[in-house]
């Protein structure tokens, strides 16, 4: 039997306003709490982003952290960044961004940690923590061997390497901003120069001016100028290039062209070096002058002095070591003005100590091929220091003191030092290469600058960071 | 017990089984002079609007931003309307009868699920739903359940999820918030207005009548002619109030500046509510509002953007007036403040948890 809607109404329709009046009173007490909750417990990190390859290949970058809510502004103090690394802070609604001012350290867990985080609109603190790992750069090298040489690929932590380009005889190579520029040697001994596509492998023939010797290959590994001396085969006393610097903007119309001095004539040069940034160069003429020229600008040439050497340049770009009948100098590039260095004693022993070719460190401090004496006086020792301005402490030396240290390179972080080193000399043999040759065996020793100790060494050379 | 009357309740039909002829008249001349205004009405302010672009005239700035804001509304709305009254034509008139009621569970609860869940495959946003939730009543559903599809459809549609996924991706739980929230609201509502002994009593008088209307009521008209009928007599009953709620949309977004609530909104207390306020206000269409939001993420916590998604596309100035059309205003003030207190809650349950 069933009941009349009327008789069903006062009940049922109770039942439902029941419903109705709990359902808002629980809600209302459930936002309240969770309103309070939200409100005690400060800022809370959203999300996150950093470029893990950009902070060890660039100074400058950011970590930028997206809190829920907008943040007031934060001081420099209340970020702790482990391991440690200059930093700066600025804040913008929700995001907080913290700017390195370095490079940061290869393959390396970071974490920012930030105190005392407030909204703008309450005071409620709270700590913000984000960790991340940083990238560990390719490196890549030159292996000499049989019947092909290889440009490997490799890096830090790696074990072994990858072949990127193989040829018979190449003679150099440098690495440049998605491609490698490679010089090979023909069997008429004049070169021929490649870019290799970091991207697809695909493999481009440059066309020089005539047939001819190409060497000192230079490249800015974030840049797209190459450069590089090239020489006209034969024996003309008069050759059309005799050492010339030549340049290439893969950017351009990728034609060879002649680095022009202060005449507007093709410049001779005895050294020269790539910027680090951008596509201006350093030239040391056979006249001894040195230049910064913009090859892409006409009439670019900034002449900096008579130098009889040329060095390194930092990895800011800010100055470079030359060399002088007096010495070795720091020299500042945009104004000239010149710094005297020596080396420091190695370890405070008190023996003399030879200053060779110097590096500065990015971060502080330079890292230079010096020559001690031995004790007693008789030999002398090649070896590699780092020089805090006071005093320098060995970073390598070849076994027993056999070997040499040909070359090195600072990683552009200023975290390793990339050392190119024949282990023994008395029997090396050279590999026969008509020009750049080198000795078999030779290898690529990476050491830490902060603790002097080896992480990896590899068979091979022309380390290109 | 097992069948509480309620929820399994129809729509009553006190009058069945006698035919009245006069409750539910075929065409009456005054509904095709209604729809020949309106689509005047809306040409008229489209060519007034296009007359001050080009004839070098121009309107006051607010009346220009009223004519602006009313007509992008009704423009991206009007689509959806249609979509949705063809919908409800293909369930009211081309189903077969008792079709979708076959595969529903008997459970009330699992039913209202699943329910909720249809609109997973309708890409309408929610005021194509109206015409289809009206549609579902007339075919049988209770009315609890047809406000269960309508409060979830909208919010569950494919195109909605996509445009919120597009727009946020999986950041801070704002698209998982969307759609578990838009479903537990939806589902919250139906049980609670099944719980309501005289469904029909929620439904405005006019579409009460109309659903008593008994299904052999048009056993003389072929099923084009039937659906011709329910075109017309849907449009003239949405689009009106369509129009009135974009015109009432346009018309507070003019009086109140944005930025009033955007800079509200930036209070981690009052963002939530002042998310609520924006939804309301601005009445955009769920399948877009996640593109409208998104330049306010940056701004605001992700629990009021959570809020803006799940309460925007239930109760907006829009959608009350055409609601309005359906429901009585008892029952959308009741939908209204439970809608609006469990959108705040999910809006400061993701910003405690995000």
């Amino acid at each position: 039997m069933s009941r009349t809607s009327t008789e069903l109404r006062p009940r049922s329709l109770g039942r439902f306003r029941r419903a109705l009046s709990t359902v808002v009173v629980s809600l209302v007490v459930l936002c309240g709490v969770f309103f309070t909750l939200g409100y005690l417990q400060g800022p809370k990190l959203s999300s996150a982003q950093v470029d893990v390859k950009a902070v060890i290949d660039q100074p400058g970058q950011q970590l930028r952290l997206f809190a829920n809510q907008p943040v007031a502004q934060l001081k420099a103090a209340q970020v702790v960044v482990t391991p440690g690394a200059a930093h700066t802070v600025t804040t913008k609604g929700d995001l907080i961004a913290v700017q390195f001012a370095g490079r940061l350290e290869y393959g390396t867990r970071y974490q920012v940690r930030i105190d005392g985080v407030t909204s703008i609109y309450q005071a409620q603190p709270s700590t913000i923590s984000y960790t991340f790992t940083t990238a560990s750069p390719d490196l890549y090298y030159l292996h000499r061997g049989q019947p092909n040489d290889d440009i490997m690929r490799t890096t830090l932590g790696a074990t072994g390497g990858t072949v990127v380009y193989s040829a018979p005889h190449i003679q150099d190579f440098v690495r440049s901003e998605g491609a490698l520029a490679v010089a090979t040697l023909a069997d008429d001994k004049t070169s021929s120069l490649a870019l290799v596509s970091l991207t697809d492998g695909a493999v481009e023939q440059v066309k020089l001016p005539e047939a001819g010797v190409v060497q000192k290959l230079g490249a800015s590994p974030t840049g797209t100028m190459i450069g590089f001396t090239f020489t006209s085969a034969g024996d003309s006393i008069t050759p059309a290039y005799s050492s010339t610097l030549m340049f290439l903007d893969l950017q351009g119309a990728r034609v060879v062209a002649p680095v022009t001095g202060l005449d507007g004539k093709p410049l001779r040069v005895l050294a020269w070096q790539m910027m680090p940034e951008g596509t201006g160069l350093l030239a040391l003429s056979r006249e001894r002058s040195l230049f910064l020229i913009d090859p892409l600008t006409a009439g670019a040439v900034t002449p900096l002095g008579q130098f009889n050497d040329l060095g390194l340049v930092s990895r800011d770009g800010t100055v470079v070591t030359v060399n002088d009948p007096f010495g070795t100098a720091v020299l500042t590039i945009a104004d000239g003005t010149q710094v005297r260095i020596a080396a420091s004693p190695v370890d405070n022993s008190g023996s003399p100590t030879y200053l060779g070719v110097a590096e500065l460190v990015p971060t502080g401090g330079r890292v230079e091929k010096v020559v001690i004496a031995q004790p007693g006086g008789k030999r002398f020792s090649s070896v590699l220091a780092f020089d805090d301005g006071t005093t320098s402490t060995v970073l390598y030396r070849t076994p027993n003191d056999a070997g040499s240290i040909e070359s090195f390179s600072i990683s552009p972080n200023g975290q390793y030092v990339a050392i190119d080193t024949v282990p023994d000399t008395s029997a090396a043999v050279s590999d026969g290469y008509f020009y750049d040759a080198r000795f078999v065996g030779t290898e690529t020793v990476f050491v830490e600058i902060a603790s002097g100790k080896v992480v990896k060494s590899l068979d091979g050379f022309s380390l290109n960071w | 017990m097992s069948t509480r009357a309620p929820d399994r309740a129809r729509v009553d039909n006190p009058q069945h089984p006698g035919h009245d002829h006069d409750e539910r008249p075929r065409l009456p001349a005054s509904r095709w002079v209604w729809m020949i205004v309106g689509i005047l009405a809306l040409a008229g302010l489209l060519a007034v609007r296009g007359l001050a672009d080009g004839a070098g005239f121009s309107l006051p700035n607010q009346l220009q931003d009223l004519l602006t804001l009313s007509i992008s509304v009704v423009i991206e709305s009007l689509p959806f309307v249609i979509l949705g009254i063809l919908l409800s034509i293909i369930v009211q008139v081309w189903l077969p009868e008792g079709l979708l009621m076959r595969w529903l569970p008997r459970n009330p609860v699992l039913r209202r699920l699943c329910i909720s869940c249809f609109g997973i495959f309708l890409p309408v946003c929610e005021c194509g739903n109206v015409p289809l939730a009206r549609g579902l009543i007339v075919k049988g559903f209770t009315v609890a359940e047809s406000m269960t599809f309508l409060l979830a459809a909208p919010i569950i549609n494919p195109i909605t999820i996509v445009t919120t996924h597009q727009a946020f991706g999986f950041d801070n739980g704002i698209l998982v918030a969307r759609i578990i929230g838009g479903l537990a609201i939806a589902n919250i509502v139906g049980w609670l207005f099944s719980l309501h002994p005289q469904q029909d009593s929620l439904l405005t008088p006019r579409f009460a009548a109309e659903c008593r209307r008994p299904a052999d009521h048009e056993h003389e008209q072929s099923r084009w002619s039937k659906s011709v009928d329910l075109f017309v007599r849907e449009t003239s009953v949405i689009t009106p109030a369509l129009f009135i709620g974009a015109l009432v949309a346009g018309g507070i977004q003019v009086l109140v500046p944005r930025q009033v609530l955007v800079t509200l909104g930036s209070n981690p207390v009052w963002s939530i509510l002042a998310m609520m306020v924006l939804a309301f206000v601005i009445a955009v269409c769920s399948n877009v509002d996640a593109f409208f939001i998104l330049p306010f993420a940056s701004s605001f916590m992700p629990g009021s953007i959570a809020t803006f998604l799940v309460f925007g596309p239930i109760i907006d100035i829009k959608m009350l007036a055409i609601l309005r059309t359906t429901f009585t205003t008892r029952v959308l003030v009741q939908l209204t403040v439970i809608v609006a207190l469990l959108s705040a809650l999910i809006g400061a349950v993701v910003n405690f948890v995000v």
